[in-house]
């Protein structure tokens, strides 16, 4: 089974001294290490919003993420909700992670236990490109990763992984089996019905 | 960041092989020193 391929944003604060040139994660805020790939933690605790089943932390045979909780490293299948997050916030950066590990899947994304990034994406607007090109620069050189067009980004990560986006449900076909089911059962017992009354 | 569904499966994926992130620095090759040819003398 080869590494999964998602796709995440970042944000890189330029006004930060401590962690100026490191992608944090939006929401848990967690710095990612250069150069290592980031392991998951759960961090959930009573009264948070995203804590579900969680609060498996202390049980030492679970690993994180857990099925039932809402812990894991987030990463999207594929790079259009990525850039929609991208068009929110200033200074929050997209690109393509590998992940591995345990590795939950979700219709739109999935929730790793070790992720990695592999490069990030260069921003559309010719405006945004111009006042970040010195920050992306410190931060692909931190990383040692790529700075890529949109583009590019999908055909660059299918090289390290694959996506293991689940196949859309099809409720219409379903319902169509289960006519054609029906049918066919009916035909049995009229098959059995004649069998049995000769 | 975060899904409003719920998970559909769960996997398990071995690391991958590491792979260096930079490519190593390599010395380049020493040439092939030239071989002198003998002189040869008419016979």
């Amino acid at each position: 089974m080869i590494p999964a391929v998602g796709y995440r944003f970042w944000r890189v604060d330029p006004d930060d001294a401590w962690t100026r040139g490191r992608l944090q994660s939006p929401v848990a805020e967690t710095l990612w290490p250069p150069l290592e790939s980031l392991s998951a933690e759960c961090q959930t605790r009573p009264g948070l919003r995203l804590a579900r089943a969680g609060l498996h932390r202390t049980e030492e045979d679970r690993v994180s993420p857990e099925p039932g909780c809402s812990c894991g490293i987030y990463a999207y299948h594929d790079i259009v909700p990525m850039t929609r997050a991208l068009r929110e916030e200033p200074f929050m950066f997209g690109g393509a992670v590998l992940c591995w590990g345990r590795v939950v899947i979700h219709p739109e994304g999935l929730r790793a236990q070790h992720v990695r990034p592999l490069a990030l994406c260069r921003p559309e607007s010719p405006i945004v490109q111009q006042r970040t090109a010195v920050l992306l620069d410190e931060v692909t050189k931190e990383y040692a990763i790529p700075l890529l067009d949109l583009k590019d980004l999908v055909a660059y990560a299918s090289e390290f992984g694959a996506s293991y986006k689940p196949e859309p449900s099809q409720p219409a076909r379903r319902g169509l089996d289960r006519v054609r089911d029906a049918l066919s059962l009916r035909r049995i017992v009229r098959r059995l019905g004649k069998a049995i009354g000769g | 960041m975060g899904f409003t569904s719920k998970p559909v499966r769960v996997i398990e994926i071995p690391e991958p092989a590491s792979e260096p992130l930079l490519a190593p620095e390599r010395e380049p090759e020493p040439s092939r020193r030239e071989e002198k040819v003998p002189a040869t003398t008419p016979a």
